[in-house]
């Protein structure tokens, strides 16, 4: 079966600059490929300006890739209409405060999609608002609410009502608690693991906060520069991170103990310009383990331990894992 | 009172959490019925609406009826005055009361037709302009600097001094030029919603864009243009007046008030209520009106931030 979600070699990048500095291009997302299976919750984490979110604008169709291509269920996503890639994938957006059309009350928000779509009667759509409502834990009363009256939890409550009154496959979640409160912040990820077994749904969870991640997600890819540096199963990732940026990325999570200081992460400088990227590795100007070789050549993921790693540092082990299947070839 | 204080407490502390449920509207009532500038220009408008629509029932006499044998009668608080013609009548013998009745009928027509045709324009533009950017957004601000270049008033007399004055011509020429604000504000708020979430959770569900501009984008902004037309719609009436005051907008036998004035100026000295009826009308009227839009501004904006 062909996973739900797939792409390949996906490449995003912004035309910048003006009349008199000339056009040059911002590569946000830069060669991306992966495979989500239905399902499961890929999580992708990396620090700000990686590319995760201009990743999961692609994934909702508000992005067109500038080469490269997202299949759904094995359909290219360009050839979609416009309904029927939202029937499929829907999303959560960070902020509740801005997602939610102020002038709108949540009944009528989350009837919307019903509405664009037109699925079922009026009558049918109401009773599926309710439905829905008491599935996202939503009280009755709020329905002729307007989203003002609403705390964050309940306005984040309405805008996963409302991506999932029309049934997708796909949801993908773009940071969906980091605007909460940290004790609504648990109801909410709680909610969404129980709609995942309730709708049998496939997230995107798009995070920085890596306990969220490890929480959630079944597999987890590390992004940095627009590029995928590993990807695999959450477990292997968290407790053996193989490249050195996922090993820094990890080693910076802030214990809850005080007094332990900031951690250290043995990474020198700085997230480099995105318009003005290192040549060959990009990671290798901040890279504590970093070779001649990075310097030159970028390298390419590589399958190690069934996790994707894209370092040079292993690149013998390759060759060693791969040249006994050679033989046996 | 023998009841009970703390039974009395828990009865007050009920009832209120039920009456903080419907809240927007009652709320937005009470602040406005405690807005005296809205109040004052809501009043006269709504009397000013009333008799513009009703004026043929009104109006004590026909407007255009001439009587020569009792030109320039004086008003009723003159010494002179009689009931018969209270506001007393013009150089030609018209009753001048229903002269001003259809004239605020004629201000207020005029004003609506310009405005609604200038709306719809800026409207169309601003929204193009803020929701698209780039170079569609270049070519309306280049149209708006383009408008913003020309004076209203001169555009307007040489139009209507080429082409002839007419009612249709002088609304037709006010609406294709007042609608600068409209685009300026339908632009500027386009821009400031449009890279907010809602919109983009709209398109990610599969709104097409008219959809979007049209159920997402412009209940947001309604209440910015709401004030925007109010101020266009004093802003036409006085226009109309001074192009018939220069003798270039609503032709003669009309009852404009600002034909009225400008008839009224050679009389100015002798009879100066001739011309201080009609100049009194208009003055109430626009002053109504902005009353009313800076009220509405003002009780949306505190709607935002609550």
């Amino acid at each position: 079966m062909a996973p739900l979600l797939e792409a390949s070699d996906v490449h995003v990048s912004y035309p910048v600059g003006g009349m008199f500095s000339g056009r040059r291009a911002v590569k946000a997302v830069n060669g991306v490929s992966l495979q989500i299976e239905r399902g499961s919750v890929l999580g992708i984490v990396g620090e700000s300006g990686c590319g995760k979110s201009t990743l999961s604008r692609l994934l909702i169709g508000l992005e067109q890739p500038t080469s490269g291509s997202v299949w759904v269920d094995g359909a290219p996503i360009a050839q979609m209409t416009r309904l029927a890639r939202a029937r499929r994938i829907q999303p959560v957006f960070q902020d509740p405060y801005s997602s939610l059309n102020p002038r709108r009350s949540i009944e009528a928000t989350i009837r919307q999609p019903l509405d664009v779509h037109g699925i079922g009667t009026s009558r049918e759509r109401i009773a599926a608002v309710r439905e829905m409502m008491d599935l996202v834990g939503l009280a009755q009363r709020h329905a002729n609410s307007y989203p003002s009256q609403l705390s964050g939890g309940q306005r984040q409550r309405v805008a996963i009502a409302r991506a999932l009154v029309i049934r997708p496959e796909l949801l993908v979640c773009d940071e969906p608690t980091s605007a909460l409160d940290v004790s609504v912040q648990s109801q909410i990820l709680n909610l969404l693991q129980d709609l995942r077994a309730e709708f049998n749904l496939t997230y995107v969870l798009i995070s920085h906060d890596l306990a969220i991640v490890e929480h959630i997600a079944t597999r987890v890819a590390v992004m940095y520069t627009g590029k995928i540096v590993e990807e695999g199963e959450t477990s292997a990732v968290f407790s053996n991170p193989l490249h050195p940026y996922s090993r820094a990325l990890l080693s910076a999570v802030l214990t809850p103990e005080p007094g332990l200081g900031i951690p250290e992460t043995r990474l020198r400088g700085s997230f480099p310009n995105p318009m003005d990227l290192p040549p060959g590795c990009t990671f290798h100007p901040r890279c504590p383990e970093s070779m001649p070789i990075c310097m030159e050549n970028a390298p390419c993921l590589q399958n190690i331990d069934g996790k994707s790693v894209s370092c040079h540092l292993y690149a013998e082990q390759r060759s060693s894992v791969e040249s006994p299947r050679k033989q046996l070839g | 009172m023998s009841a009970d204080p703390r039974r009395a407490g828990v009865e007050v502390s009920l009832t209120s959490t039920l009456a903080v449920e419907p809240t927007q509207f009652a709320n937005l009532r009470r602040r406005a019925l405690r807005h005296i500038g809205f109040m004052i220009g809501g009043g006269v408008l709504v009397l000013v609406v009333f008799v513009a629509l009703f004026a043929p029932l009104i109006a004590p006499e026909d407007p255009y009826a001439q009587n020569l044998t009792r030109r320039l009668l004086p008003p009723i608080w003159h010494a002179d005055g009689s009931w018969s013609n209270m506001l007393g009548t013009d150089s030609l013998g018209r009753d001048y009361l229903s002269r001003v009745i259809h004239g605020v009928r004629f201000s207020l027509l005029i004003g609506l037709s310009a405005v609604m045709i200038s709306a719809v324009i800026g409207i169309f533009l601003g929204i193009m302009g803020g929701y698209f950017g780039g170079r569609i957004d270049s070519a309306v601000v280049f149209i708006l600097t383009c408008r913003l270049a020309l004076p209203v008033v001169v555009v307007a007399l040489a139009v209507v001094a080429l082409v002839g004055p007419s009612l249709q011509l002088v609304i037709l020429v006010l609406g294709l030029l007042i609608w600068d604000r409209f685009a300026v504000v339908m632009r500027s708020s386009t821009q400031q919603v449009r890279g907010l979430d809602y919109i983009n959770a709209a398109r990610a569900l599969g709104c097409s864009t008219p959809r979007i501009l049209w159920s997402e984008i412009l209940p947001i902004v309604a209440p910015n243009l709401i004030v925007v037309a109010t101020l266009e719609i004093a802003n036409a009436i006085l226009l109309e007046a001074a192009l018939s005051f220069l003798g270039l907008g609503v032709p003669p036998p009309l009852p404009s008030l600002g034909l009225m004035i400008s008839e009224a100026k050679g009389l100015m000295i002798f009879e100066p209520w001739v011309i201080g009826v009609p100049g009194v009308v208009l003055f109430v009227m626009v002053l109504a009106i902005n009353l009313f839009g800076d009220g509405v501004r003002d009780l949306t904006a505190r709607d935002r931030s609550s």
